[in-house]
């Protein structure tokens, strides 16, 4: 079941996109924006979704968000009013796939 | 359908407030801090001032030992005044921490985000407190006179009923004004806040009188009552043990309606603001269908 939701939510995003700046390897590489990262790949989440996939609070989760969004590997993929009253905003990965162009010097 | 309205105004906004309480009571503390630091660093200028000045002397601070009470009055009631914008300027920053849980997208709040809001609105904020707050401001005019028989029944009368038609008229500011703070802090103008907020009560008046109503009930007649009980039975209280323990009891009401009182009003304004049917200058993300259910909404339910 949740394997149809993910697949069904994988078609909204590129199946791949190439790097070529240097300062977004370290920022891929980092093993929390990682863990974010992966599972916006598989779904659109809010700051709260992920605070509660992840042992992370939510400040830090916050920050960890602006670094991939100012690198383009993620994006907010919408924002709704919940019938709490309460805005919400989504964010998800750009791409399922990301490949590395990178050369030296 | 509209009981349901306040019983979710309130049961949202405790939801918010029991998962963001760090950065609101962080908040209050500053606000407190801030106060005081503030009201030292005036109370030695002033100190100063009467010290060097010929006609008057550090004794003319003390109501009872002054030699012109009505000067004293003024100092204190400036200072008074002065404290109340500082604390009334900081302690409206929670509504920008209400935004940043309500409307920004993100559903949480950090207490760093409080000096953000106090930067860019703090006039804007410090400008409401006349509006939104001022009735508990307006001093007595009996109390600038000199030795005022304390026993006298119609003074006292005339205390208790203005105290409880001051109470009276701040609900019903509460009620037209209240919102013009999450909507000045949603579209940064105040003439856009004031029309928004007379938007709001126009078309959902029944709401904010039950939603204020209920808060009022909760937060404030317990201070109005605790204080009313304090200053009637005082004559014959004082040196007894009942003294202290109604002042233990009138001091724990005002922290109860400081630390949770005050965060609840932003955050229950916010929700009203985001939910209220009415035309916006500025609007908000389309509502969702109620029969999607996201993992979203169900954890918010859990809560």
């Amino acid at each position: 079941m949740p394997r149809d939701k993910d697949e069904k939510n994988f078609s909204s995003i590129k199946e791949e996109i190439t790097i070529t700046d240097p300062a977004a390897v370290p920022i891929i590489f980092h093993q929390k924006k990682e863990e974010i990262l992966k599972l916006l790949i598989k779904n659109d989440m809010t700051i709260i979704d992920l605070k509660h996939r992840t042992s992370m609070n939510p400040g830090t989760i916050k920050r960890h968000i602006l670094d991939l969004l100012e690198y383009n590997l993620i994006f907010i993929s919408k924002e709704q009013l919940s019938e709490f009253g309460v805005v919400m905003k989504f964010y998800r990965a750009v791409a399922k796939r990301v490949k590395f162009k990178l050369e030296w010097p | 359908m509209r009981n349901s309205e306040t019983k979710n105004d309130f049961k949202i906004s405790w939801q918010m407030f029991k998962t963001n309480y760090k950065a609101f009571i962080a908040t209050e503390i500053f606000a407190i801090l801030a106060f005081l630091v503030i009201n030292g660093m005036i109370l030695g200028i002033i100190v100063s001032i009467f010290a060097i000045s010929p006609n008057l002397t550090p004794s003319d601070l003390i109501p009872s030992a002054s030699s012109d009470f009505k000067l004293t009055f003024r100092v204190w009631g400036f200072f008074a005044f002065l404290s109340y914008l500082i604390m009334s300027g900081f302690l409206f920053c929670q509504f920008g921490l209400a935004y940043d849980i309500f409307s920004s997208g993100d559903m949480f709040t950090e207490f760093k985000k409080a000096f953000i809001y106090f930067k860019t609105n703090w006039w804007k904020y410090i400008l409401l407190t006349f509006v939104t707050g001022f009735g508990f401001f307006i001093p007595d005019r009996r109390m600038s006179e000199h030795n005022p028989n304390p026993i006298e029944a119609n003074y006292e009368i005339f205390l208790i009923v203005s105290t409880i038609l001051r109470f009276v008229a701040l609900f019903f500011i509460v009620i037209v004004f209240n919102s013009t703070l999450p909507s000045v802090t949603a579209q940064r103008s105040l003439k856009n806040g004031f029309i928004e907020s007379f938007r709001i009560v126009k078309k959902n008046f029944k709401r904010l009188f039950r939603t204020w109503g209920v808060y009022f009930l909760l937060f404030s007649v317990p201070v109005l009552v605790v204080t009313l009980t304090l200053f009637l039975l005082l004559p014959t209280i004082q040196g007894t043990v009942v003294l202290p323990i109604l002042i233990a009891i009138l001091v724990i009401v005002y922290i109860y309606r400081l630390f949770i009182g005050f965060p609840m009003m932003a955050l229950i304004s916010t929700r009203i603001y985001n939910t209220a049917d009415f035309e916006r200058f500025k609007p908000l993300p389309k509502a969702k269908s109620k029969s999607v259910e996201t993992e979203t909404d169900d954890s918010l339910k859990e809560k």
